[in-house]
């Protein structure tokens, strides 16, 4: 666990703070993501952790022990750090920059060979191929897998990345991100990310910080501040479409008509049928006497029954699926496919009806980011 | 081309020694400018507020002429190899300590950052990282300093040091193209040869991965260049332990008790004469006399007897009485005038006046024969009349000499010259045969007069003051060696100005070795047995 309590950054010379009474903390084996605008403070910070940058005031404590107590190598040797350009030294072999920090520990010849060889499996490079290369013989990809392999050549606990993936192309990109979200699930180091790149954020974080002119902005799961931006600056950022570039975020609960016409079983079917005139709907979702949920009926079978005084429960229907509020908008769209649903009820872990989708409803939520599209490309 | 052969056949051991001192010279100097440099280069990359100040000086250093710079360390370590060393090195500094600077600064910050990053030590990253990276930079700026030291190693010679420039000099005193050939040949091919070896070295130290289009390295090609690396270093390593060797082993006779050093310049008349001086008090006495026969001008002769760097110095009365007594001349003193004085005034300098030679080796007009005849010249004075249409050309010494030199001679025969030209003694022979000039002022002894058959005009105004063949000796060595001055006194008067001119011939013109002029006069005075 990574701590920040007030700190500041102010560089010599200058009046202005860099970073401002930044107060944070970053969980144990969670990828958290710091993102912001260049200049913000958010590689300032993550030098702050391995003391490339010196504090000016507050601290900064990892597992509860202020970094400024501890020699500044050993903390740094702890930590794997990852940056945009590599860092690889051009004069050493793939095999030597990945053991520059172990040899200076003078670990254990064959321990170092093993580790290095594992570490080689682990960012997808071939031992054989790759060892003896040199660094100007490798593509961006394969340079900054040698990076990542490089950063956990000691195991340590915490690995720092600035930028590790920003020069790489789309799709090399999106693979390391993917392998690192990998690495991640086995190997839970904390990891801090800084970024400018929303979707990668959004993509590999468990905790996403924005940081804006040196104060952290929101500091919260992905998903709470596409939904919940902090303020428009955080909307702005974000961009109010991001939740569209990620489905998986948009939930039942989201969309759900919240009011949908609810009648106990026990209501008669003329009642039920003038309830749904007055709301001008054509159907009724159907609770018990605990108000949870059993099925719906539809306005067409009322009309179609002989005695329209029998409560509505002989008349309900069952449904064909119902779903949950967490479940997302891929999920619900899965729903209605394949069980061929018009509606479905929403329905919580209790039983108990939270709301409705229809296929209207989600025709609307869907072009609604369209609509937000043109609203933002004319404004 | 043949006599050119012959003549370094006949050499080549005093060649080699030369040789050898010169690259002793230049390398030392570069050794020294490469412990100075580097440092410095490091401590400038590191301390950012020193770069400007640090770089500055080293560039002005840098346009410090050569010769004023030698002339400003004379007074302060003396002169012979050492002083020449310092300058040289002074000068190989700025291009070692510029590559350093830009060697060590122009790595990609980010692989600092990395190794910063990953916990590197800044004694780990300045070794395993910068120096790795900026090395060949830096082998490029020492390349360049020792190509340019070596070069100018020539200039040692100039000082009392020693080196090819010693040949060099001596070679342009007597105008023999084999003799300045046989200096710069070499002094040219050592150049040469140090480009290329700190070219190989530079070579090696280019990380493998930055020699080769990324493409062309395997495992194999790494292997062959890791191998040749080896080799080249492990080659500079035993070329450095020999020359260091050499360095030990030369520097454990550089101390003599008992021993006289003569210091002139290369002039050929005054080395004859201290030949004839080490020959005579090597026979009549134990001391062991060494000579330095290459120093730049009377001046830093002057310096170095001062500073005890020498202790005997065969002089000429009418510059040590004038310039550097600073005595006033007057016209119509006499020889003997000036040397009583001179004798006085040595007392300060704690130096013993030690006998007059007798050449009296004073400026003289001098003219072709066809001219002196076309116009009737003997005088000085009748120069006046046609001195409109004549270019004269003396020593650059003559030329600035304020009391007894060429504009207060001009005043006072009312000359007024078409124009004048500074030229050193050789070349202007030589520009008077080609009727470049018309008019020399040249020492009336100087052998060369013999091979053009020129023309004296007489000084009737006795302007020019005498310039009496004198010795001057340390008294440090007189107090130990009294015997010394014995020998001395019995050179007493014992050259006439035709003598001398005729062993200045054989030396000049003829290219015989000064130590076989000295040692044939002497038997032939019955000084020396045969």
């Amino acid at each position: 666990m990574i701590q920040f309590e007030k700190v500041s950054k102010k560089y010599r010379g200058t009046d202005a703070e860099v970073v401002k009474d930044i107060s944070l903390t970053i969980p144990s084996g969670q990828i958290v993501v710091l993102i912001g605008p260049s200049g913000c403070g958010k590689t300032t910070c993550l030098k702050m952790i391995n003391r490339l940058v010196k504090i000016t005031s507050g601290r900064i404590l990892i597992d509860g022990n202020d970094i400024m107590e501890q020699d500044p190598i050993k903390l740094r040797r702890n930590m794997g750090y990852v940056i945009q350009q590599t860092g690889l030294f051009p004069h050493m072999t793939v095999r030597e920059n990945i053991e520059v920090i172990p040899r200076l520990e003078k670990r254990p010849e064959e321990e170092i060979e093993n580790r290095t060889e594992e570490l080689m499996k682990m960012v997808g490079l071939d031992a054989d191929e790759f060892l003896d290369r040199y660094p100007t013989q490798l593509s961006g990809g394969q340079l900054q897998r040698v990076g990542v392999a490089r950063a956990f050549a000691t195991d340590p606990d915490i690995i720092l990345m600035d930028e590790p993936f920003s020069a790489l192309d789309p799709i090399t990109r999106s693979q390391l991100q993917d392998e690192l979200i990998f690495l991640q699930s086995r190997l839970k180091k904390t990891i801090v990310f800084v970024t400018h790149d929303m979707d990668e954020a959004v993509k590999i974080a468990d905790r996403i910080c924005i940081i804006n002119g040196g104060r952290i902005v929101q500091y919260d799961t992905p998903e709470e501040i596409m939904k919940h931006p902090a303020n428009e600056y955080v909307a702005d950022f974000v961009g109010r479409n991001r939740i569209w570039a990620n489905p998986e975020y948009i939930r039942a609960r989201d969309i759900m008509l919240t009011d949908p016409l609810a009648v106990p079983e026990s209501l008669s079917a003329i009642h039920a049928m003038e309830q749904m005139r007055e709301k001008h709907v054509t159907s009724a979702m159907v609770l018990d006497e605990e108000e949870c949920f059993k099925g719906y009926v539809r306005g067409i079978d009322i009309q179609r029954a002989e005695d329209k005084n029998v409560a509505v429960s002989t008349l309900m229907r069952q449904a064909k699926a119902v779903a949950s509020p967490e479940d997302d908008l891929v999920k619900l769209l899965d729903l209605i496919n394949t069980n061929d649903a018009q509606a479905l009820p929403v329905v919580n872990q209790w039983g108990r009806l939270e709301g409705l989708i229809t296929n209207s409803s989600l025709v609307t939520t869907m072009s609604r980011q369209y609509i937000d599209l043109g609203k933002e490309a004319a404004s | 081309m043949s006599s050119f052969l012959a003549y370094v056949a006949d050499n080549y051991e005093i060649l080699i020694q030369y040789t050898m001192q010169h690259l002793r010279i230049g390398m030392l100097a570069v050794s020294a400018a490469i412990l100075i440099g580097m440092p410095l280069g490091l401590f400038i990359s590191r301390i950012p507020w020193s770069r400007r100040p640090v770089l500055g000086c080293a560039s002005i250093m840098q346009a410090v002429p050569s010769l004023a710079l030698m002339g400003m360390f004379i007074p302060l370590i003396g002169i012979g190899d050492k002083t020449a060393i310092t300058i040289i090195a002074l000068y190989a500094i700025l291009p070692i300590l510029r590559n350093t600077y830009t060697g060590l600064t122009n790595i990609d910050q980010s692989t600092l950052e990395a190794a910063r990053g990953i916990g590197m030590t800044e004694r780990q990253i300045l070794f395993k990282v910068q120096l790795p990276l900026a090395l060949p930079v830096i082998m490029a700026g020492v390349r360049v300093a020792a190509v340019s030291s070596v070069s100018t190693a020539t200039l040692a010679a100039f000082i009392g040091g020693g080196g090819l420039g010693k040949q060099i000099q001596a070679g342009i005193q007597i105008i023999s193209t084999n003799m300045i050939l046989s200096g710069a040949i070499p002094a040219c091919l050592l150049a040469l040869l140090m480009d290329y070896l700190f070219g190989l070295i530079e070579k090696a130290v280019v990380p493998i991965s930055l020699r080769l289009a990324s493409s062309a390295i395997d495992r194999a090609a790494v292997e062959r260049m890791k191998r040749s690396r080896r080799r080249t270093f492990i080659i500079a390593g035993l070329v450095l332990a020999i020359f260091l060797g050499s360095m030990v082993y030369e520097s454990i006779d550089w101390d003599e008790d008992d021993k006289l050093v003569i210091g002139t310049t290369e002039y050929i008349e005054l080395r004859i004469i201290s030949q004839i001086y080490k020959q005579l008090i090597e026979d009549r006495t134990d001391v062991t006399v060494e000579l330095n026969n290459a120093m730049g001008s009377f001046l830093i002769v002057w310096e170095a007897l001062k500073a005890d760097e020498i202790s005997g110095v065969p002089g000429y009365t009418g510059t040590y009485y004038s310039t550097v007594l600073g005595q006033p001349l007057y016209p119509g003193i006499t020889a003997d005038e000036i040397y009583d004085k001179i004798e006085v005034a040595l007392e300060d300098y704690d130096v013993t006046a030690a006998g007059q030679l007798g050449p009296n080796n004073q400026y003289v007009f001098a003219v072709k024969p066809e001219l002196a005849e076309k116009y009737g010249l003997e005088t000085v004075s009748d120069l006046q009349a046609i001195a409109p249409q004549l270019t004269v050309g003396c020593s650059p010494n003559f030329y600035s000499r304020d009391i007894d030199g060429l504009v207060p001679a001009c005043e006072e025969y009312g000359l007024k010259f078409k124009n004048a030209l500074t030229l050193g003694a050789a070349p202007m022979y030589l520009a008077l045969e080609n009727d470049e000039i018309q008019v020399i002022v040249t020492y009336k002894t100087d052998g060369l007069l013999q091979k053009y058959d020129l023309v004296f005009l007489e000084d009737d105004k006795e302007f020019f003051p005498p310039y009496v063949l004198f010795m001057m000796i340390d008294d440090a060595i007189l107090e130990e060696h009294p015997e010394v001055l014995d020998a001395c006194m019995e050179l007493e008067f014992a050259i006439s100005d035709q003598e001398m001119q005729d062993l200045n011939y054989r030396g000049a013109e003829l290219g015989e070795e000064p130590a076989d002029i000295a040692h044939d006069f002497l038997v032939e005075k019955g000084l020396l047995a045969e």
